[in-house]
């Protein structure tokens, strides 16, 4: 026995320093001062701002933070050996997370105000709200259609405002200009600052407009004159083989060959040929040349090639044709001169042309970019006021109540784990938010499943390389879905690798090997064997009960010595099995406490002692005492009267059954047969207590109403009366929802302390298949011996560490992880946690604007 | 291909999971409600703001004309339709562009009653509906007979197979253009009918019901609109698309029709055309002909949407989706010109 405390106090020592550690870890990190919750700080700071403002609060009660305790039992035994059993205290310690954006046990208590605004005070009162962003809106008319609502002038005008700030700003980013963007909380300007704003928009747009709409007549002026010059250029060698093939076209002949000359879209060009060919029945040619510079399409904006043509035809009608298919695919003709000086002044002078055109360009543009400019460094804080035009309508208020939503205080460390909570359901208001707890007992059921220290390790590098990869703005802010989910879970990933190793090393497993940090407690040696039996003998067992044998249990962890045994897996299975249920029951009844605090916390006492209480009894009478004699066999049976000991499942079922003749202690059958029939009369209790405590005080207060009637006949006060509290009431209604839960819970007891035993499953899953990997490849390529052997290691090793990482950690991983999930939402939530709230979602222009860039980003 | 459902989501399962996402774009009852209580169009585009289409009109300038949106609805079906297009593998990519060769028809139709009527070309093209624009569409003007039209322009073009019928050397005038269309139209459901029943399984079967109404349909139409033109009783027979339900007993008795009565007298022959002639009329209360024909045709293609794995949905959706434009302009229209008496005899959707 005095090992026994040694051990645990070393074992607690260490416990608590890691977790020490971990939450000054977080205390250092947060910023800010003590603890002490505040709501509504800044009201006062915008109350002043608005006329006559009418104040009334119904403050919620505030909750004391409690500091809880949570017991998780872990032990471990050599096979029927004297125990150790550890306690981890898990210790949620509110007041040591800094206290700015502390995670705590409940929502943060909200305070429901109306405010009665005359209408020329609502706009800055409102501005003054969103900058703050602390307070979320009600929407008070919901029924009422957008445009019928009362603000509807001031939305359209900053509609109007907004499409005018946007187009300013689409083209100040089209020039690349920087925009001077404001990380601070941005400010709403005043409604005389909104007009004078948005006169200066307007003038700002239509010089804008004004401007790049001579830039683009001009820039199409200089493509009509490039592509003039390049249709002479390519003139001559269009004339050339012509006049060559043919000297002179004969008039005598009586045939005149006319030609057209024009610019095309190449991308036209096939069809344009064929068309033409079909159309003029061959009495035509076509010469093309691509012309080498890209142009701009007036429409679409995008590069086009054009080509500069020339058809050739004979007759009027054909000619006609010609026209009105070049007309047909936007072919423009262009007049040329036949004779070569002529060309060449032509040349000349659109040459002299262009360079007047590109001087005025480069001008215009240059004043373009200083207005953009301008504009850049305004439009910025304009765009905050767009988004005052649609909350501004909430601003009438009248009085009605609602569920309050929730507010959960999340830093970057608590985030994730309350959004694994988040995903099953959000609190109610004032409920008990799980997520303090899932902090700690989510990566430790998911390193029970996932108990190898080698995988727990590679694990935490992977999480320290996210937390180090997290110093870049390009990963922190990534849109690739999966990296961010990824790095939004990296403490998450931390705390499991963490977890991880701590199990792994109690398992005694790296990569399925056990290390030696200590000798083993057994010793073959005192068997007193010859050194050939020893040698030889293919099966040795080593008796415990001989002396010398077995010195004690191993300091800490399963002795690696069990890694040989042939009885291994009975061993663990035995081991892990009970564990599951160490681990499983508790956690459960945990849940029921938090259950039990709930009620507390809201006074539902009614339910606490014809719900709460039954079902805390049953389930520590039946299945508590369950766990005590597990513990009690580790303990008391030892290797001398193991022989003799009994089976606890035989026990277990006796028990049910009220039957004797057990011996695992003294008075065991007293003991079991009270617990037993405490949790049969649980049942009745559950199942009758509430729907008749629920009907007597019904049938109270109809008697207690009936009299208050004969008492006075006064309508007006029994009217009021009455309406509140004639609640409809039906005793069958009640009696079958009971009896659901009732039924619900005692079967879900016993399958859920079930469900509990995939815990064993799993890690006796990993722990088979990281064997198997290690056996079947590593080990192969371990064998080699001599100069090759670096080489037929290096493909062993290669394959062995992919399917590490590929099967083990993330498949495995991914598998235990989910099933920790369903622990925790299923097995442990339904005892006590409804998530039927919604979010906290303030009204605040600087959300409001960050969720506008996502939308704009993707 | 027996069992095809097996293989279908290979090709086309991403475009067809698309296909039904749009389709939850598509207006609903109370969005209609919604639209018609406006008082101008900016109401309008409020409105539409918060349904699927978006801001789809945010970037226009401000004093809204019907046919601006006219012409952004019809840009973002086309902006989808040719997503899709561009996604499609054979078969699924020959079937989309089979539902483009109607509109393609119309556009060559439209373009030559334009010339005829001395339109000057870039006027009209902006009209053509951009979903059956192709690239030789503006050179049509040139020709001056079917033949023409034919040998020049349109042999190019997928039109061609369905112009064998109407090549002649008459020239082009009004009468002429209307027999083209039909004809055209007539071709162009025949061979889509066939097509439809050659991919065979669910496609087949879903599309071949929406197909037979559109033939019976346009035989029905053209028969009512023929009375008191000069259209002879034999060239109208040869105009009636032959895939319907109508065919072949029905064809022949309209094409012995010589008044509304008598059609509808054959329409009484078929129990779901019977219900459509019931409660016809211009009083207040009752329908136009044409609307009974359209709701029966969102009901057919609302009915596409109820099995999986074939291509109806795409035809569908389109049909849909330009009912619902045609929706959205009617009551756009109605409240520009504040006659509102009518602003509900749009047809919903769903």
């Amino acid at each position: 026995m005095t090992s026994f405390r040694k051990h645990v106090g070393k074992e607690l020592c260490l416990f608590f320093q890691f977790h020490f550690f971990l939450f000054h870890f977080l205390m250092r990190r947060g910023k800010g001062p003590g603890p002490g919750v505040v709501t509504l700080p800044a009201l006062p700071l915008w109350l002043r701002c608005s006329h006559q403002v009418l104040l009334k609060t119904a403050r919620g009660k505030h909750s004391t933070n409690t500091i809880l305790l949570l017991f998780t039992y872990f032990g471990y035994i050599y096979k029927v050996q004297p125990f150790f059993l550890e306690l981890h205290f898990y210790c949620s310690i509110s007041f040591l997370f800094p206290s700015r954006n502390k995670m705590s046990f409940r929502s943060t208590p909200l305070a429901l105000i109306q405010l009665l605004l005359p209408s020329a005070g609502a706009y800055p009162c409102m501005c003054q709200i969103g900058e703050k962003g602390l307070v979320e809106l009600r929407d008070l008319n919901p029924g009422v259609s957008s445009f019928k609502r009362k603000f509807v002038g001031e939305i359209l005008r900053y509609d109007n405002l907004e499409h005018t700030l946007r187009y300013l700003y689409e083209e100040v980013m089209k020039e690349g200009v920087t925009v001077l963007e404001d990380e601070v909380s941005p400010k709403a300007p005043s409604p005389r600052d909104a007009l004078d704003i948005q006169s200066r928009a307007e003038s700002l747009q239509q010089e804008l407009q004004e401007v790049t709409r001579n830039c683009t007549s001009f820039t199409a002026d200089l493509t009509r004159l490039i592509e003039y010059q390049g249709l002479l250029g390519a003139l001559s060698s269009f004339l050339t083989p012509l006049t060559c093939s043919s000297p002179s076209p004969e008039p005598s002949e009586g045939i005149r060959m006319s030609s057209v000359y024009g610019i095309i879209a190449t991308a036209r060009i096939p069809s344009f040929e064929l068309l033409l060919w079909r159309c003029c029945c061959g009495f035509s040619f076509l010469h093309h040349e691509e012309l080498p510079q890209t142009f701009v399409a007036s429409q679409t904006e995008k590069p086009v090639k054009r080509s500069v043509f020339m058809i050739s035809y004979w007759g009027e009608r054909i000619g006609e044709k010609v026209q009105k298919i070049c007309q047909g695919f936007h072919g423009r003709i262009l007049q040329c001169p036949e004779s070569l000086t002529e060309r060449e002044k032509l040349l000349s002078q659109l040459e002299s042309q262009v360079s007047e055109i590109k001087t005025v360009l480069t001008q215009t543009e240059q004043y373009r970019h200083q207005l953009l400019i301008q504009a850049g460094s305004v439009v910025w804080g304009w765009l905050v006021q767009e988004f005052l035009q649609e909350r501004a309508t909430y601003s009438h208020l009248n009085s009605q109540f609602e569920n309050p939503p929730s507010l959960l205080r999340t830093n970057k460390f608590t985030y994730a784990f309350q959004n694994i909570i988040n995903a099953y359901g959000v609190a109610s208001y004032l409920e008990l938010n799980p997520a303090p707890f899932t902090i700690v007992t989510f990566p430790f059921l998911f390193a029970v499943m996932f108990g190898d220290f080698g995988h727990g390790l590679l694990m935490v590098a992977f999480a320290l390389a996210l937390l180090y990869a997290g110093k870049s703005e390009s990963v922190r802010h990534s849109t690739n879905e999966i990296l961010s989910m990824i790095y939004g879970g990296r403490y998450v990933l931390l705390l499991m690798g963490l977890f991880s190793i701590y199990t792994g090393l109690i398992y005694n497993e790296c990569f399925s090997r056990p290390v030696m940090i200590f000798s083993s407690s057994w010793n073959v040696s005192a068997m007193s064997m010859s050194d050939d039996d020893i040698r030889h003998n293919s099966y040795l067992t080593l008796d415990p009960v001989f002396p010398g044998v077995f010195n004690g249990p191993y300091p800490f962890g399963i002795d690696p010595i069990w890694n040989m045994a042939k009885n291994k897996l009975n061993f663990l299975n035995s081991y892990k099995m009970k564990m599951s249920i160490l681990i499983g029951i508790p956690h459960m009844g945990f849940g029921l406490f938090l259950s039990l605090l709930n009620h507390m916390h809201f006074s539902h006492w009614r339910d606490i002692l014809c719900v709460v209480l039954p079902q805390l009894l049953f389930l520590s009478s039946l299945f508590g005492y369950l766990c005590l004699i597990v513990i009690f066999k580790w303990v008391y049976w030892l290797p001398i009267n193991s022989k003799n000991a009994p089976s606890l499942l035989l026990d277990y079922i006796h028990l049910f059954m009220f039957q004797g003749g057990r011996k695992l202690y003294g008075t065991q059958e007293q003991t079991e047969k009270s617990l037993a029939a405490l949790g049969y009369i649980c049942i009745p209790w559950l199942l009758f207590s509430k729907p008749i405590v629920m009907y007597i005080s019904h049938r109270r207060k109809e008697q207690r109403s009936l009299m208050s009637l004969q008492a006075e006949d006064s309508p007006l006060l029994t009217g009021c009366n009455d309406d509140s509290e004639k609640i409809d009431f039906d005793f069958a209604d009640e009696f079958m929802l009971q009896a659901i839960h009732t039924i619900e819970f005692c079967l879900g007891c016993i399958s859920n302390t079930a469900s509990y035993l995939r815990l064993w499953a799993l890690s006796l899953a990993h722990a088979e298949l990281s064997e198997v990997l290690w056996s079947m490849i590593l080990s192969n390529g371990l064998g080699a011996t001599g100069v090759k052997a670096p080489f037929i290691l290096l493909p062993f090793f290669c394959a062995f560490s992919c399917l590490t990482v590929v099967i083990l950690l993330v498949m495995e991983g991914l598998s235990a992880f989910l099933h920790a999930l369903r622990l925790h939402w299923v097995e442990f939530q339904n005892k006590f946690y409804h998530g039927d709230g919604q979010l906290f979602s303030p009204f605040s222009f600087k959300l409001l604007l960050n969720s506008r860039e996502q939308t704009t980003d993707t | 291909m027996p069992f095809s459902e097996f293989t279908f989501n290979v090709d086309s399962g991403y475009l067809e999971g698309l296909v039904r996402g749009f389709k939850g774009g598509i207006l609903k009852r109370t969005d209609y409600v919604n639209l018609v209580q406006c008082d101008t169009l900016e109401d309008l585009k409020l409105h539409l703001q918060s349904t699927d289409y978006g801001s789809f009109l945010a970037n226009e300038a401000s004093p809204l004309t019907v046919s601006v949106i006219d012409d952004k609805l019809k840009e973002k079906m086309v902006v989808e339709f040719s997503h899709m297009r561009n996604h499609a593998y054979e078969p699924l990519a020959g079937f989309l562009d089979f539902i483009t060769y109607s509109y393609m028809i119309d556009n060559v139709i439209l373009l030559i009653t334009g010339t005829l009527h001395q339109r000057a070309i870039s006027e009209l093209v902006p009209k053509c509906h951009p979903l059956g624009s192709f690239e030789q569409m503006e050179a049509v003007n040139i020709a001056q007979t079917p033949a023409e039209l034919y040998n020049a322009i349109l042999v190019d073009t997928p039109l061609a197979p369905f112009f064998q019928d109407c090549i002649s050397e008459q020239d082009l005038d009004e009468m002429n253009i209307e027999i083209i269309r039909n004809t055209l139209y007539k071709a162009y459901l025949e061979s889509f009918f066939n097509i439809c029943n050659q991919l065979g399984g669910t496609t087949a079967e879903m599309m071949c019901p929406i197909l037979e109404f559109e033939a019976d349909r346009r035989a029905i139409i053209i028969t009512i609109n023929s009375f008191g033109t000069e259209l002879s009783k034999e060239d109208r027979a040869k105009l009636f698309p032959r895939c319907g339900k109508l065919h072949p007993e029905g064809l022949a008795q309209l094409a012995r029709a010589d008044d509304y009565e008598q059609v509808k007298n054959v329409a009484d022959y078929y129990p779901d055309y019977k219900q459509l002639f019931e409660g016809v009329g211009s009083n207040p209360g009752e329908k136009t002909l044409e609307d009974r024909f359209f709701e029966h045709e969102v009901k057919l293609n609302i009915l596409a949407f109820l099995n999986q794995f074939h291509f109806g949905v795409f035809y569908s959706y389109v049909k849909l989706k330009e009912q619902e434009c045609r929706n959205i302009v009617w009551i756009a229209e109605c409240i520009a010109q504040r006659h509102r008496a009518k602003i509900d005899n749009y047809i919903p959707i769903f």
